[in-house]
């Protein structure tokens, strides 16, 4: 048991318990001593002076009548009291006249000392004159054993024991006992921990007892029940908003579905018709007209495509996260290769650094990387010596996947708008674009817990940085 | 002075005749306190204590000398010189000194049987009814006392004074 | 043998008229029969309603079939088509705007032989078009019934 820092209640209660045991008992062993010699003190000092007294009055007749002999007598009677252990008489002018002293080494002061008692080193010393009708006809000198120190080192010895072996009764009475407190507190406890622990709210704490600890044990119960019935609530409720969630997103599925077919119809309708009025009636149109149509039909491309980004858009949103071991490496190989399939005259240098893995959904992940491969692919496309790289910074935890170009770059003045849906760094007839590429981009690191950063300089290129975990 | 009279033991010792009369006279102030007096014997609260001395002028001198400003029983101590023919009334102490010896029957007859401490200094006084009665005992002023004298005066002699007494003759 | 015909199953108009235009433009210059929707298409196949009495020894070599039909759906058809040992092995293309996958998945595991999306740009459907044309018409040799 560590007796400085105690840490159950039971050890406190034991602790407090001997505790205040020691102090009272302390208290009373230090009274009574105390008042013990107190009183030998007073009763045998006042015992010496009767002694005294009464040595005087029987010796007055032989002081008075000059008989050392009676003198002598008297003074014996004295052995009769082993504690005494010399008396002697003065005589009116203060000299010897009568002595006894069992122990032959004492000696006897050669003048009496005023009326009094005093301590001599172990010994109380007593001087008395003796009076008669007024008259002093001498002194009475008593030494008698003072025996203070030594009884107060017997109580000392005696209150040791008695302290340790009420220590003793204490403790073992006080462990016993203070099961009474202790086990409906510890009951409460054990279900709390267990609450804790195992997070079961459907656990109850008995109530042992009728004091306040049984007030807390129902207090306790209480907010168990209630914790109970929030939880079983929220539950509900998260049920609820679950099942209208998916009722939501099952609706924007279905909604998705039909923009992706039914939107593209009639855009396919107006590019197909204006490229065979161009077809058709080459001589009827004039160049105006022709052109007039043309651009008809780009911005009909145009907008296929955003209908195509937005779609991927809600996609990343909607999809469900599928976490797996990927190659990006591969991916990264495999969407340069459609690149170069799709516009295999261009002269670029992709470097693709090798065995760069991650765990992430490999749908959601190979768009990102076609579409930032395909956005160094589109912005390199003035550049004199393009150059894509791809590839993983070696420090840092966790990995950080960047795809760097020395294409147009951007002014990283406006790089907040970067990956903002629809905003637009360069203006499409510069290079193409629908302005959402980045934001579904960004869309899917963030759903992957992680996040993607550039940096450009106008002219020189740019870097976008990603990372598929949180950081830290 | 008071203190150098009353520790005459010493000077008793080293022999003289003035110092055993100092001494005497010492002890016949002194016996005043170890004997009771029957109430008649003192007429008026204020009477003094009186020490009747006969046949011993120098001894009655050294007790005038001794008893001034002293006290017996709380009482002022007179000394009064007796002559033959005086009469004994008031007396509560007698001292018949040792010229006297021839009449001290006669002395002691007269005072028996009244309230008066009758002290001598002769052999065989005790027998003729003195109270208490001076011996010298090894260069020492002792003294014997008899009992049943004192007894038919009413006189009480506190058994403390038997005590230093060397002889105590009870009757 | 009897001549070789196109079954065109297709329910927009605007897009019946590009595909006709891109046929045409890929030389593919067969009989082309066009039903306007999934249950006039099974009527054709299996000789019924409107087209009752039909002669059903002549079964199209090609089937082009748009998914999203009114009432039968494109997959509807080609399950029947697929079921009826007479059709089960008409090659049918899936010509279609969609671009779920879950569409393209289900159209291979009916039986579909091919599927192709639909694309805005006219010139990129002419070139679907007449690739699949080329392909069916001059390179496949259809199964002998």
């Amino acid at each position: 048991m560590e007796l400085l820092s105690p840490r159950s209640v039971r050890q406190k209660l034991v602790g407090l318990v001997l505790v205040a045991t020691l102090a009272a008992i302390l208290v009373a062993i230090l009274a009574m001593i105390a008042y013990d010699l107190r009183l030998y003190h007073t009763s045998w000092i006042a015992d010496l002076e009767t002694q005294a007294e009464l040595v005087a009055r029987t010796s007055a007749p032989a002081l008075a009548f000059d008989d050392a002999r009676v003198a002598q007598e008297n003074l014996e009677l004295l052995r009769y009291r082993p504690k005494v252990r010399a008396a002697a008489l003065y005589d009116a002018r203060g000299k010897l006249f009568a002595r006894f002293a069992p122990d032959p080494e004492l000696t006897f002061p050669s003048m009496p000392e005023a009326d009094g008692v005093r301590l001599d080193g172990d010994d109380l010393v007593v001087f008395k004159r003796i009076v008669n009708d007024r008259e002093t006809l001498g002194t009475v000198y008593l030494r008698a054993d003072y025996e203070l120190y030594d009884r107060l080192l017997g109580y000392l010895g005696i209150a040791a024991v008695v302290l340790v072996a009420a220590m003793l009764v204490a403790y073992f009475l006080s462990r016993v006992l203070q099961a009474v407190v202790t086990r409906p507190l510890l009951a409460i406890a054990d279900v709390a921990r267990e609450v804790t622990e195992k997070r079961n709210f459907s656990l109850r704490a008995q109530k042992l007892s009728r004091d306040e600890i049984g007030m807390l044990a129902e207090g306790f119960n209480t907010m168990l029940a209630e914790m109970e019935r929030l939880n079983a609530e929220l539950e509900q409720r998260v049920r609820e908003r679950t099942a209208q969630l998916e009722y939501t997103n099952r609706e924007l599925e279905a909604f998705c579905y039909s923009v992706s077919h039914d939107l593209r119809a009639p855009l396919r309708a107006i590019d197909g018709f204006s490229q065979a009025l161009v077809e058709d009636f080459p001589k009827e149109l004039p160049e105006a007209a022709q052109r007039f149509l043309s651009r008809i039909r780009s911005s009909t491309q145009r907008m296929g495509q955003l209908i195509e980004d937005l779609l991927n858009l809600s996609q990343v949103s909607r999809v469900s996260l599928e976490r797996q071991e990927i190659d990006i490496t591969e991916i990264a190989k495999q969407v340069t290769a459609d690149l170069r399939g799709r516009e295999p005259e261009r002269r670029i240098e992709i470097s693709i650094a090798e065995g760069l893995r991650a765990e992430g959904d490999p749908r959601l992940l190979r768009a990102a990387i076609e579409n930032l491969v395909g956005n160094a692919w589109k912005f390199t496309s003035k550049t004199e010596r393009p150059r894509v790289e791809i590839g993983a910074r070696r420090e840092g935890a966790p990995p950080t996947f960047f795809v760097r170009d020395n294409g147009a770059g951007f002014d990283m003045a406006y790089a907040a708008k970067l990956f903002g849906a629809f905003q637009r760094l360069h203006s499409n007839t510069d290079y193409p674009g629908t302005g959402i590429g980045l934001a579904t981009v960004q869309r899917i690191m963030h759903r992957h817990g992680g996040r993607i950063w550039a940096d450009a300089q106008p002219g020189k290129g740019a870097v976008f940085f990603f990372t598929l975990e949180p950081d830290g | 002075m008071l203190a150098l009279l009353l520790s005459l033991p010493a000077l008793a010792q080293t022999g003289g005749r003035a110092a055993e009369i100092q001494i005497k006279a010492a002890f016949l102030y002194k016996f005043g306190g170890f004997v009771e007096w029957p109430p008649k014997a003192f007429v008026e609260p204020d009477a003094p204590f009186v020490i009747g001395v006969l046949g011993a002028d120098v001894l009655a001198g050294e007790l005038e000398q001794l008893v001034s400003g002293r006290t017996v029983h709380d009482r002022r101590v007179a000394v009064r010189r007796l002559r033959r023919s005086d009469s004994l009334a008031g007396l509560h102490v007698l001292f018949v000194g040792q010229s006297e010896d021839a009449r001290l029957p006669e002395i002691l007859q007269a005072a028996r049987g009244q309230a008066v401490l009758l002290v001598t200094e002769s052999e065989d006084a005790l027998a003729q009814g003195s109270m208490i009665n001076f011996v010298t005992v090894a260069d020492k002023v002792r003294f014997d006392v008899a009992l049943p004298p004192a007894e038919r005066g009413q006189l009480k002699i506190s058994s403390r004074l038997l005590g230093v007494a060397r002889r105590v003759i009870s009757g | 043998m009897a001549e070789k015909f196109i079954l065109l199953v297709e329910d927009d108009a605007d897009d019946e008229e590009l595909t006709l235009r891109a046929l045409r433009q890929a030389k593919i210059a067969n009989e082309i029969v066009i039903v306007r929707d999934g249950s006039e298409a099974v009527d054709f196949l299996f000789g019924r309603g409107g087209h009752a009495g039909r002669d059903l020894s002549r079964m199209p070599a090609v089937v082009l079939l748009d998914l999203k039909l009114p009432k039968l759906d494109g997959l509807d058809v080609l399950k029947l088509m697929r079921e009826d040992r007479r059709m089960a092995l008409i090659p049918v293309v899936v010509l279609t705007s969609s671009s779920e996958e879950e569409d393209m998945l289900k159209s291979y595991r009916f039986g579909a032989n091919s599927y192709v999306r639909k694309p805005v740009e006219f010139g990129a459907f002419a070139s679907a078009v007449s690739q699949l044309g080329i392909y069916w018409m001059l390179v496949n040799e259809s199964a002998r019934r």
